[in-house]
């Protein structure tokens, strides 16, 4: 047996431990109110209350002393310890005082305690795991190995307390050397956990202690200093009666506010404040994605700029915010009223002026508006703060020459991973927060729902009872959210994703957000099927060959192909940055390139609505670019390119460029970045997403080669002739070779056999009989001859099989509808259909 | 308490009294004393802003200021202009100066509180011990 014991109670922790039971325990402060009480009953019978006072202080004070005096002792892991310190001594204080046998510790005691503190609460949340499930594991896997010795335990603590910073072997420590431990491994595979993200959480604990865990005190200088500010200091500033009707003052209580945690764009704050501080050119305009935390930027921004005032003793800068809907519609003559006010403020003293929605204010607001705002640009006293994201900047600033020249720009990108997931666990600190609620109504609740636990009675959560959101679900939402929306910049969009996970957990009753709830968020935004694959959904897919077979006659590569890309794109199998697959069709005419799209659409996305289809020759002039990523020409007005749009609608979507090679070369070059990267930018810089989209592009280029080459040539290798078609287009010049090889795919269409024709017309027909068996109950038989005359009519080597149709109409239809003129036709009864019968 | 909790080794207890104890009571506790004090001082140095109180002293009250005529020889005009500004100055002057007094009293309070609070500290043993012997007397006397 490797087991062995400890014992704290010869540890000076322990000591500490002991003092605040002993003097701190519930029956101890009965003790202080048995000794009080008589003081205080002769001070109510005599009425001097000053009586009790002296021996409050007397037993008060004391336990004050001694309070401050542990704290600062023992309790303070910032405390640092001598090297020679005996292991035990350098246990934590929180650890100590859980663990239930302090004279007999063990490993087992001291995972005990350490789940039972509120950093091992954070982790065990964190991991997803519940504290019940982790103490029977370690119990039961102690218990097979004979359980573990002690004091080696305690040495890789220590070595663990040096590696990760700490002072103290605290509980962190502790379950970071239990969950690092090979033994315990099937504990994190249990929770889909790699030892990286485990050494993430233990930071994130560490992150969560510091910010949360202390704070300042009420009374503390910086609190004080926070609360009262700085006096007088806006008392060399004038009144600007009329620009605080229409602004909010963004600095007026700004250092009071509790700032972020997690600070991001801390270059681009630097930006800010020097080129508002220059002389010249001393107005920034922010831009970037929605999202992206530009208002957070000028939040960061006041709070810096006021703090820098403030520790040297300089005036203050008022910082305003434009309130523009209420300037645009509550004031008849908003540029008057805005002169007016803005005048009045630059005699009283230095300010910035947000304005928040810049596109809004020149957009809405006319000429006379765009002239006040231009006069103030160039004024020395007034700063100007504009906020837009980049499609309103190309529309509404840049068409503005002038006031663009007077803005400095500061592009604010999307924030990395982990800034990302630093406000994300902040955002999630916050609601947890706030969830928890206050009062005796959510206090009885608890208690209540607790009771009920106890006795082991299944209970409902809350409806706002503290949902966990695990690290490995923050990472999930932050990498779904990457791959799928594409619209939104980061960490808006993740902190969005996490706020309505939250949501379908509690709906659910859930504990923990889990991936499940991500993907249904993720799902409900882009249209994307992200859930699990159903077994229905199963056999759908690995049906779907056979079905699309059925439809598509002969070409059994394409749909192969096709298939096998849904399939990767459902299972997420090698998704990276570009569409889920990219075709080209090569054929003739009339062999079913273009039938191919419309079926998948149709068997796949459910309808053929789900098509977005580009027929190219529209895009044959240079002007066609325009259709595609919107008005080029800033002084025409702008409309959005129809591709782009439609993409941005729905993200999951299957694109159509039919008969590509009669676009015009500027829009096929627009599809390289398209088919290379998985995004379109248009002309206002808008970034489109086609990474969940499938393209087929289909092109009749090499036609005749086909033709020709195919002629008395019964059997031909097929690897070959597709081989000899692409050296044929290239040579023609029709495609440039870094064009066809961004193809995921390029599929050879060849012209359809006599069997292949005379199937295609059986299939027209079936549909025909199948619809008038449906409609009207009528039984249609069609003579064998007949059929193979409508293959052969319907089809040539120049257009395919296009004419199948038009041969159908003049000749089944055409008959069925003169045959229903003349009989009197009932359901059930029989129409028989023969060469003979047909006029040619 | 004492059979809820297992007891420490007889010598640890005195051992941290006067190992650590009584040099933090003594030594390390009135040296944070004097620390807390002056941060205290520092933040309403700050709050009251005296050095910005004081070089803006004579500065007009919230910028209301009049603006001379371009033609000095309106005296009327002038004298109206001298007039306004020098009253915005006087108020001024007056709400920076009770400012400034009003914090000169804050930090003088705050001087007291901290001395008194550290004579308290230093003396308390000795007032807890008497202080003891009189709550105990006291109790005795109510119980008899």
């Amino acid at each position: 047996m490797n087991e062995t014991h400890l014992s704290l109670t010869a540890t000076r922790v322990y000591a500490g431990v002991f003092l605040k039971k002993i003097f701190f325990h519930p029956i101890a402060w009965l003790i202080y109110g048995c000794i009080l009480l008589p003081f205080v009953v002769i001070a109510a019978e005599t009425g001097d209350w000053m009586i009790p006072v002296f021996p409050a202080l007397i037993v008060l004070f004391p336990l004050c002393v001694l309070d401050t005096f542990l704290e600062q002792k023992f309790e303070d892991e910032e405390h640092v310890l001598d090297d020679s310190v005996a292991l035990e001594n350098l246990l934590a204080f929180p650890l100590v005082a859980a663990v239930r046998s302090p004279t007999t510790a063990n490993v087992y005691d001291l995972v005990f305690a350490a789940v039972d503190t509120p950093c091992g609460v954070f982790i065990l949340d964190e991991l997803g795991m519940e504290r019940e499930t982790l103490l029977t594991r370690v119990r039961d896997v102690l218990g097979k190995n004979g359980g573990m010795d002690t004091t080696a335990f305690l040495e890789e603590c220590r070595a663990a307390m040096v590696a990760m910073g700490r002072t103290r072997i605290s509980a962190s420590v502790t379950l970071s050397v239990l969950l690092h431990n090979p033994t315990f491994e099937p504990l994190l595979t249990e929770c889909d956990m790699g030892i990286d993200e485990l050494s993430a959480i233990f930071q994130w604990e560490w992150f969560h202690h510091h910010v949360y865990g202390k704070s300042d005190g009420f009374f503390s200088p910086q609190s004080l200093l926070k609360q009262f500010g700085g006096m007088g200091r806006s008392w060399v500033m004038g009144y600007t009666n009329e620009l605080d009707r229409l602004t909010k003052d963004l600095s007026e209580s700004v250092l009071w506010r509790p700032r972020r945690a997690a600070r991001i764009h801390g270059k681009e704050i630097e930006e800010v404040i020097r080129m508002l501080g220059q002389s010249s050119s001393h107005n920034v305009l922010l831009l970037g994605k929605v999202g992206v935390g530009k208002r957070t930027l000028v939040e960061h921004f006041v709070y810096e700029l006021r703090k820098h005032e403030q520790e040297r003793g300089l005036p203050y800068t008022r910082v305003l915010m434009l309130r523009t809907e209420e300037l645009l519609s509550c004031q008849d003559r908003p540029d008057a009223f805005l002169l007016t006010a803005l005048r009045k403020a630059e005699e009283a003293g230095k300010f910035v002026l947000v304005i928040d929605q810049l596109a809004l204010v020149l957009r809405a607001g006319g000429p006379h508006l765009r002239a006040v705002i231009t006069k103030f640009l160039q004024t020395a006293n007034v700063h100007v703060l504009g906020v837009a994201s980049m499609e309103d900047y190309h529309t509404f600033v840049k068409t503005d020459p002038l006031i663009d020249s007077l803005l400095e720009r500061v592009y604010v990108e999307d924030s990395t991973e982990e800034e990302t997931i630093g406000v994300v666990m902040e955002h999630y600190f916050r609601i947890q927060r706030l969830s928890w609620g206050r009062g005796l109504v959510r206090s009885v609740a608890v208690a209540k729902n607790f009771l009920l636990r106890a006795c082991g009675i299944p209970v409902q959560l809350l409806p706002k009872e503290r949902v966990r959101v695990t690290y490995k679900a923050i990472r999930s939402i932050i990498a779904l959210a990457q791959r799928y929306l594409g619209k939104g910049g980061f960490p808006g969009k993740a902190v969005n994703v996490l706020e309505d996970a939250i949501y379908l957990a509690r709906k659910a009753y859930d504990p923990y957000v889990r991936e499940e709830h991500i993907r249904e968020v993720i799902s409900l935004k882009t249209h994307i099927n992200l859930s699990g694959v159903s077994q229905d959904e199963k056999k759908k897919l690995l049906g779907l060959e056979d079905t699309l077979k059925q439809e598509i006659v002969g070409q059994e590569q394409a749909v192969r192909a096709l298939v096998s890309a849904l399939k990767r794109a459902r299972l997420e199998v090698n998704t990276g940055n570009k569409p889920f697959g990219t075709f080209l069709f090569l054929g003739p005419t009339g062999v079913g390139k273009t039938h191919t799209a419309k079926v998948l659409a149709r068997e796949y996305f459910g309808s053929t609505d789900a098509l977005v289809r580009l027929d190219m020759n529209e895009f044959s002039t240079e002007a066609g670019v325009a259709g595609i990523i919107g008005t080029t020409d800033p002084s025409a007005t702008y409309h959005e390119g129809f591709l782009a749009q439609k993409v941005q609608e729905r993200p999951f979507t299957l694109v159509l460029l039919d008969e590509i090679e009669k676009s015009h070369t500027k829009v096929l070059h627009l599809f390289l970045q398209v088919l290379d990267e998985g995004f379109l930018i248009d002309s206002r810089g808008v970034k489109t997403d086609f990474r969940s989209t499938i393209i087929i592009a289909t092109s009749n280029a090499g036609a005749l080669f086909l033709r020709d080459y195919l002629k008395n040539k019964p059997h031909v290798d097929r690897l070959e002739l597709k081989q000899k078609l692409l050296d044929a287009v290239l040579q023609e010049k029709i495609y440039s070779p870094e064009f066809l090889n961004r193809f995921d795919e390029i599929v050879m269409y060849e012209p359809l056999t006599e069997p292949q024709t005379k199937h295609i017309a059986e299939m027209m027909i079936d549909d025909i009989i199948g619809d008038l068996k449906k409609t009207r109950g009528l039984i249609v038989e069609v003579e064998p001859d007949l059929l193979a005359e409508i293959a052969d009519r319907g089809y040539s080597p120049e257009f395919g099989a296009r004419e199948m149709r038009r041969v159908m109409s003049a000749t089944i239809e055409n008959y069925i509808a003169d045959y229903l003129l003349n009989h009197d036709v009932k359901r059930g009864d029989k129409i028989v259909i023969r060469k003979s019968d047909i006029k040619w | 308490m004492l059979l809820l909790a297992p007891i420490v080794r007889p010598l640890m207890l005195p051992s941290i009294f006067l190992g650590t104890f009584v040099p933090w009571y003594f030594l390390e506790m009135p040296v944070r004393i004097v620390t807390n004090y002056f941060a205290y001082a520092r933040a309403f140095i700050d709050i009251f802003s005296f050095t910005f109180l004081i070089r803006t002293l004579f500065s007009p009250w919230k910028g209301i200021t009049d603006r001379y005529p371009s033609q000095m020889l309106r005296f009327g005009e002038v004298a109206q202009t001298f007039a306004l500004n020098m009253v915005s100055r006087i108020i001024g002057f007056l709400f920076r100066i009770i400012a400034i007094a009003i914090g000169i009293a804050v930090e003088i309070c705050l001087l007291l509180f901290f001395a008194a609070f550290l004579a308290l500290w230093l003396a308390f043993p000795i007032v807890f011990v008497y202080g003891s012997l009189a709550t105990i007397g006291s109790l005795t006397t109510i119980a008899q």
